[in-house]
């Protein structure tokens, strides 16, 4: 429904080519997986998890969008596994969500070792970033980052743009900066809970898009998942899975070239929405704007 | 009407009781406590804690238990803030947390909660029992009221008028009629 004035940049990780005017490709959905909570003892649930890893990608296929794995790893001693397993389920690009510094630097110097990081998304460089991280991200480059724009001082918009281009009292040089040599940079705009600038986080989206012409997403769903009122309504089960699916479409409308949607196991639910908005803006951008959309998207296969 | 200022997941009980109880990643229910209830984030979370505890000066005791938020690490990161306070930036001294900030409340609030709570720590404790046990310990340990409540004001930044502006999402941007997105100067 809208088109940006800026060139938009597309990145290529392996097969997926994500970025551009919107409606040009098909939304890049991630999916989680090794996340907190997703079962007791996920050693002994690996069969489970890639059966989920499978689904997504057939769902993607059928629906003509595109897909990634996202991996959790907390704690060093969950490295060696957690990559031996998942590079062998995945083809191509895997993203790994590694929210402790120390714990990225290790990962970045395994994947270096094992001559894996031509198939790392580093997710993410954010304001915990250390000197350490950012001189080990210059040895060993991984192919692509996510640069999180969370601003704890400033959570608009406006803030967190500072926060990637530079001008945030608590990183004056801005995330941009911090990303070096990295080629491909995605943009999360950092979605808060409700109340604490979660329409801020959706407006971000346009805004990174006119202003830097990355490709930009977001997790809308953490939004949902920190909604104190849902946790009352007796009803939170059934109505969970619509809400996380329902919360991905403004950020698509809004031009998002990627959503991490949350739970890997809930594709078959959530992508068929992402591929509906995709069909309507795909429309759109072809029939107002005469954009060439992408022969696979579900605008030219649904 | 609840006595808390800042919304949150927390429930409330007995507004008398000097003892909190942060649960981290558990759901747990307290006979005698004044509020308990989980927190997951080293920044935000841990701001509605202080703010809703320093509100009820009958607190005067914080247990914060059960499984420590992986990555966050916002339970230790709540311990580094009593004993060390915050920083000029507002970042928590020591803190192990990946974006351990206290942004939205004025350092007096900060200083008050260092003041009024003492901190029983029994992070990884995961047995409600055993939490509940201690809750009745420290209640038989009341040292009274702190004095007045404390209500912290949450700052907020007074969003950019949009009127006499073109600009339809944002200042920074411009939409045209036609659905255009360009960028614009912002003074």
């Amino acid at each position: 429904m809208l088109t940006f004035a800026k060139e938009q940049k597309v990145n290529k990780l392996g097969d997926i080519e994500v970025g551009g005017q919107p409606g040009e490709r098909a939304t890049l959905a991630v999916g989680s997986t090794f996340y907190e909570g997703q079962f007791p003892d996920p050693k002994k649930s690996l069969e489970k998890i890639e059966g989920s890893i499978y689904l997504q990608q057939e769902t993607a296929d059928e629906l003509a969008i595109q897909t990634l794995v996202d991996v959790f790893i907390y704690d060093e001693e969950e490295i060696h596994w957690k990559v031996d397993f998942v590079l062998e389920a995945v083809d191509g690009v895997i993203s790994f969500d590694v929210p402790e510094s120390e714990v990225r630097i290790k990962l970045l110097e395994h994947m270096e070792q094992i001559g894996a990081l031509d198939r790392t998304l580093y997710n993410s460089i954010n304001l915990g970033v250390t000197d350490d991280e950012l001189e080990t991200l210059e040895r060993c480059t991984p192919e692509a980052a996510v640069i999180l724009a969370y601003d704890p001082q400033d959570n608009s918009a406006q803030g967190r743009l500072n926060m990637i281009k530079g001008g945030s009292k608590l990183m004056p040089d801005g995330l941009l900066a911090a990303s070096g040599s990295i080629e491909n940079i995605l943009l999360d705009t950092a979605v808060t809970p409700f109340g604490e600038g979660a329409s801020e986080a959706l407006r971000a989206v346009p805004v990174f898009k006119s202003e830097f012409g990355l490709p930009t997403g977001c997790a809308m769903h953490n939004a949902v998942e920190s909604w104190g009122w849902l946790n009352g309504y007796e009803d939170k089960e059934k109505v969970s899975p619509i809400l996380d699916a329902s919360v991905d479409v403004p950020p698509i409308i809004f031009g998002a070239d990627f959503i991490y949607y949350g739970p890997i196991e809930n594709a078959r639910q959530q992508l068929p929405v992402v591929a509906m908005i995709d069909r309507l803006v795909g429309e759109g951008a072809e029939t107002y704007f005469g954009v060439e959309v992408a022969e696979k998207h579900p605008f030219n296969q649904l | 009407m609840s006595m808390y200022p800042w919304s949150g997941d927390y429930k409330e009980g007995d507004a008398e009781s000097p003892v909190a109880v942060v649960t981290l990643s558990e759901r747990y229910s307290f006979k005698n406590a004044a509020i308990w209830g989980p927190m997951k984030t080293e920044n935000l979370g841990i701001e509605k804690v202080v703010a809703n505890v320093i509100s009820n000066p009958h607190i005067r005791f914080l247990v914060i238990c059960g499984k420590e938020i992986r990555g966050h690490r916002s339970g230790k990161t709540l311990i580094c803030l009593v004993e060390n306070g915050i920083d000029d930036n507002g970042r928590i001294i020591e803190a192990p947390g990946a974006v351990p900030y206290i942004e939205n409340l004025d350092k007096g609030a900060v200083d008050r909660f260092r003041e009024q709570i003492e901190v029983e720590d029994m992070i990884g404790v995961s047995n409600e029992e055993e939490v509940q046990k201690m809750v009745n310990q420290l209640i038989e340990k009341d040292p009274g009221s702190f004095g007045e409540p404390y209500i912290a004001i949450k700052f907020k930044e007074q969003a950019t008028s949009m009127q006499g502006s073109t600009a339809a999402l944002h200042a920074s941007i411009e939409l045209s009629p036609w659905g255009d997105i360009s960028s614009m100067e912002v003074d």
